[in-house]
């Protein structure tokens, strides 16, 4: 009986010290602010520097490269190259970051997959060392939404690429889904150092009735879990971009970046149906396509309102560690609609204890 | 990070066909849990005959499909090579055959190419015999053509430079080296008595140049160049304007590349994917431009052809301004069938996702929008019809016909089959229009009448439903939705299913309809189909094996003897012989009865359980030992024993286990509306030996009753979902009411589940 209650003296004092332990690292836990890149041309503005800089963004994750199967041979093949400037700022930390599509995963074998870890760290390196501005990396991140069924493919070649990066101490991370973040059971966990919890693209897209994809504070809360309890440490990525729905006859068509509502207001082709809803009403060209007399156009985006509160939502459910807060993404469209201020709210918000 | 795909492409609709096609032949015949409609691929009725289009039209290979034009670009071998070898055979009064002629441009080492020039050069140099065994090398040596192996030489040398590369490769082009082929090229060229070899030296310096990045000189170069040739017209011309037009697309010129590219389109068939795909215009004002360079109509209307083969484009509208421009443009008929596909995919389809079966009994309602572009379509196709212009106005009168069997104007529909059918010379067509009006003559059928089947019998056989495969399914499908409504579900059955479709999980009314039918002094052709044998017998015995099994399934004993009375005794043994009376503790399906068990076949079944009953019930002596007995062999009819064949026609292994999750008995099938079920009812086996333990004397009879009524306790709970607690009653009663039993004993040895129970 003494035992038994030591035992649970024991317990009970273990768990006072966890819990001290936590809020000690909760109070001094840093949100450190990061953006994507994720076009085919790197090179900053006066305004994105500005930005940049302002708000010291001092890590860019930079989509150095798609990879997809080719067409002709169904094979892995690198697409839409990053042109990368030739010079950088020196303080800040850029992250190579590869998109590879699941099909990928889904056609090759054993050894490709060995053989396809091999090139994308190869032309990564070579990326880096040709560009001549990028600092020898600390991080590389992989993208892939991967199923059930790309699993195991996805996962031999993630442990395969952290091979050739742990011998020169690279971190390696991937994006997580929130399904894949909500129900880690089912989709496993990546054999990788870090993930990043893509906190966007939540809605039906396909669904005329939407109101907004990218985030919305309902279909948010559905999608929320316990994320300091995920067994990597996790990163978080939050939207700022915005978009244009394209329907036709009531299909899904296309999606337009960065559309705005100030390109629909000319009222010979366009007429505005309800609040971020358009029908085309003349046919006409919009950003490079042709839109037809009838289409519909569901315009979607981010406010700094919207994304407080659902960063609220998010906050509690976070591990208490560092991390960083990156936004999706960099272009001189997106951010001038989250100025210094916004960006610093956001900070705030997950940096108060 | 962003979804950006949302069209699935040719290829992979093709691959999970395949995959579909495959998983047939490995899944079984019914049961294909989880998937379990992935076997039809049915997607609705199609009556349109795409050989109706002429197939030189630049769009008309794609006419199926033309959305995964680029993905069919890229895996189709590469179309330039044949085309180049056939002029190459053609500007040398064909003297050589492709394949020769193929190996010297594309595939001769250089040292042969060499070896042939030297010969050329010097008579005493003569090639090798293996080289002048090809056609192409022994003609160049003899009609000494010093300038064509100068270039077959000149363009090895440019080879490294133009060819596809690894993707992964990143090496950097070798610029300097391409400059200098670039110059010798130039000087070479003036030299030149050929100017068919000009031109090809032309092709060779002007792609260097586009391939360099070195926009500005390649257009330098084109003007140059271009005016020193004075050649009979090549595919090569078009070649060449395709490296212009991507210097200025690179200059960002792009009003001028698309223009380019849509004469390019129109004129060369080995480019023409690449100039769809390079094709670019992004603004109204581009557009316009564009338009503007346009040299008549029917090169504006062209700009509207290429823009309407985009993905998604909303063909009604770009046809119209074809018509304006070039109402004889032959490209509107290729995009009107292709707009009469779409709207066949709405109109006359279900939705993929969904199942054949749920269409058969009640078809999707068509989108609102599909019937408001069929409508809009026909308008557009009524005034060309009538005015005269097009190029197939027979076909614009077909089309106009279909639009109005799609809109639900069947009376219209058959007035403008009728007319068109009058004056088409066009065989194809005529045969189109015929297909239309059968199509049509079924979709009005309201009533059925024995004459009416009789003559729809005779359909079968016309050739119409050999051209129109979907004429079929349209038929049957019609006819299962008359017989549904008429009151006969058993032939609304038949004409889509077998029979043994019904035995997995039998329908009583659709049986008692088809007995009716095998009853019906006159059957029509179709009804014969259903019911009667080659051999000229009907199935009716089989339908009253399969009634009265479902009726013993369904606890209906004496139902199910009275319905097996109708089989006359002598063939009572043709459906099976079974005992379930056999006792047997640990349960084994497949496990064979001894030789020395007597068997019964199901009659002889039926009427043992009611005697058995009676006496159980008459007899107090003998009740307990025979609603043991009866309990045993109910428990064997079912799912759970070695008899189960009695009361069912097919047994899936793996049905418990879905059981177990979805708390049914009723599974879904991929080829029957009806599913299949599994005999899971083990109530009036408990009964039996519930009856049986409560008037058991002896003890040992009680406690084995209490043992098989806990392996019905158990199974009960397993199949019915698990949506209560485990029990354990009879465990239970066995332990506290009979541990002092020898079968207590037997068990605890034998039954490891028990012994944990009685020992915790």
């Amino acid at each position: 009986m003494r035992s038994g209650g030591a035992l649970l003296a024991g317990s009970v004092m273990c768990l006072w010290l966890c819990a001290a332990a936590c809020y000690r690292d909760h109070s001094t836990a840093a949100v450190l602010p990061a953006v994507y890149h994720w076009k085919t041309v790197f090179s900053p503005d006066s305004t994105e520097q500005v930005w940049l800089r302002e708000n010291e963004m001092r890590r860019v994750y930079v989509k150095f490269f798609d990879v997809d199967l080719d067409a002709r041979e169904d094979l892995p093949t690198p697409r839409a190259s990053v042109v990368l400037p030739a010079q950088l700022s020196p303080d800040t930390d850029y992250v190579p970051c590869v998109f590879i599509t699941n099909r990928v995963f889904s056609r090759i074998g054993e050894t490709e997959i060995d053989e396809l870890a091999t090139r994308v760290w190869d032309k990564m390196l070579r990326m880096v060392e040709q560009s001549g501005a990028l600092p020898f990396p600390r991080e590389i991140q992989i993208d892939c939404d991967w199923t059930g069924s790309t699993r195991e493919a996805y996962f031999r070649f993630l442990a395969q690429l952290r091979k050739n990066l742990t011998t020169r101490n690279i971190q390696l991370s991937v994006t997580i889904r929130l399904h894949q973040a909500k129900f880690p059971e089912e989709t496993g966990i990546p054999p990788v150092d870090r993930g990043m919890l893509m906190f966007y693209n939540i809605g039906n897209l396909s669904d005329l009735t939407t109101s907004n994809s990218i985030l919305n504070r309902s279909a948010a809360e559905q999608y929320l879990s316990d994320y300091s309890n995920y067994p990597l440490p996790l990163d978080l990525a939050l939207p700022i971009f915005r978009w244009g729905v394209l329907f036709r006859d009531e299909k899904l068509i296309r999606l337009i970046n960065n559309l705005e509502a100030a390109a629909l207001s000319d009222t010979t082709f366009f007429r505005k149906d309800a609040p971020h809803r358009y029908t085309v009403q003349k046919s006409t060209y919009l950003e490079g396509y042709y839109l037809y007399s009838g289409d519909q156009l569901r315009l979607e985006g981010i406010r700094t309102d919207l994304l407080l509160d659902v960063a609220a939502l998010i906050k509690p459910r976070l591990a208490p560690d560092s991390f960083h807060l990156a936004f999706y993404h960099l272009d001189p469209e997106t951010i001038k609609d989250f100025p210094h201020d916004s960006i610093q709210l956001l900070l705030q918000l997950f940096e108060t204890p | 990070m962003i979804p950006s795909n949302f069209s699935s492409s040719f290829s992979r609709h093709l691959r999970f066909s395949l995959l579909v096609s495959l998983l047939l032949l490995v899944l079984p015949l019914r049961h294909v849990n989880g998937c379990i409609f992935l076997g039809d691929e049915f997607e609705g009725y199609s009556f349109l005959d795409i050989s109706l289009i002429d197939d030189k039209l630049p769009f008309a290979p794609y006419l199926v499909s033309f959305a995964s034009i680029a993905n069919a670009y890229y895996r189709k071998a590469d179309l330039r090579r044949p085309s180049n070898v056939e002029e190459w055979s053609e500007r040398h009064c064909r003297k050589a055959s492709t394949d020769d002629i193929a190996y010297l441009v594309y595939h001769a080492p250089v040292r042969q190419l060499q070896e042939l020039k030297r010969g050329v050069l010097s008579k005493k140099d003569k090639p090798g015999f293996t080289l002048l065994q090809n056609a192409f090398a022994r003609f160049i040596y003899e009609e000494q053509c010093l300038e064509t192996i100068d270039y077959l030489l000149f363009a090895r040398a440019c080879q490294p430079h133009v060819v596809e590369r690894d993707f992964w490769d990143d090496t950097p082009k070798d610029i300097p080296a391409m400059q200098e082929l670039i110059n010798q090229g130039k000087a070479l060229f003036l030299r030149l008595e050929s100017h068919y070899i000009r031109l090809r030296y032309a092709y060779q310096i002007i792609r260097l140049a586009h391939y360099m990045g070195d926009y500005q000189q390649t257009l330098e170069l084109y003007d140059y160049l271009m005016p020193k040739i004075d050649a009979d017209p090549s595919i090569l011309d078009s070649w060449i304007l395709g490296h212009k037009a991507g210097a200025l697309m690179g200059l960002g010129q792009n009003v001028e590349a698309s223009y380019l590219y849509s004469l390019i389109f129109e004129d060369s068939p080995s480019r023409r994917e690449s100039a769809w795909l390079s094709f670019r215009i992004t603004t109204d004002e581009e557009w316009e431009a564009c338009l503007a360079l346009c040299l008549n109509d029917r090169q504006r209307a062209g700009l509207h052809v290429l823009r309407a083969h985009g993905t998604d484009s909303r063909l009604l509208e770009e046809m119209q301004h074809i018509y304006d421009l070039d109402p004889g443009n032959p490209n509107l008929e290729l995009l009107l069938v292709r707009e009469l596909q779409r709207l066949e995919k709405e109109l006359m389809s279900v939705s993929p996702k969904s199942d054949r079966h749920i269409h058969r009994q009640s078809p999707p309602k068509p989108r609102d929008i599909a019937g408001k572009r069929a409508v809009e379509l026909l308008a557009f196709v009524k005034n060309c019809s009538t005015a005269g212009k097009v190029t197939q106005p027979g076909l614009w009168q077909m089309a106009q016909g279909y639009l109005e069997m799609l809109t639900g104007d069947f009376y219209f529909a058959a007035r403008t089959l009728e007319a068109a059918s009058g004056d088409l010379s066009d065989p194809k067509l005529r045969q189109q229009v015929q297909g239309l009006q059968k199509a049509l003559e079924i979709q009005q059928i309201s009533t059925l009448s024995d004459s009416l089947e009789r003559e729809i019998a005779g359909w079968y056989n016309d050739e119409l439903f050999e051209a129109f495969p979907d004429l079929e399914p349209l038929l049957e499908d019609k006819l299962a939705r008359l017989y549904r409504e008429s009151g006969h579900p058993g032939k609304a059955f038949r004409i889509h299913y077998p029979l043994r479709a019904l035995k997995w999980n039998p329908d009583l009314a659709i049986v008692e309809d088809l007995i009716a039918l095998c009853n019906k002094d006159r059957l029509t052709p179709l009804e014969k189909k259903m019911v009667v044998r080659d051999d000229g017998s009907t199935i009716i015995n089989d339908l009253y094996d399969l009634k009265a099994s479902a009726l013993l399934a369904r606890g209906q004993v004496e139902a199910a003897r009275e319905t097996w009375k109708n089989i006359e005794r002598s063939r009572w043994d043709d459906y099976g012989a079974f005992n379930p009376f056999v006792e047997r503790l640990k349960p084994c399906i497949d496990c064979p009865l001894p030789d020395s068990v007597t068997t019964f076949n199901k009659g002889e079944i039926m009427e043992r359980l009611i005697r058995m009953e009676y006496d159980a019930k008459a007899d107090p002596e003998q009740s307990a030992s025979l609603f043991y007995k009866l309990g045993i062999a109910w428990l064997n009819m079912s799912y759970f024993g070695h008899a189960w064949e009695v009361m069912d026609f097919d047994r899936n292994g793996g049905s418990l286990d879905w059981a177990s999750t979805r708390g049914s008995n009723i599974f879904p099938a991929y080829n029957s509306p009806l599913g299949y079920i599994e005999n899971f009812d083990l109530s009036k086996a408990q009964d039996f030996f519930n009856r049986s333990m409560k008037l058991a004397k002896n003890p040992e009879l009680a406690a084995r009753a209490a043992f098989m009524g806990a392996f019905c306790e158990q199974q009960v709970f397993y199949t019915s979902g698990k949506k209560y607690p485990m029990t354990y009653n009879y465990f239970e009663k066995i332990k506290t009411e009979y541990r002092n039993t020898d079968f207590c004993d037997y068990i605890i040895e034998e039954c490891k589940y028990f012994s944990y129970y009685f020992n915790r």
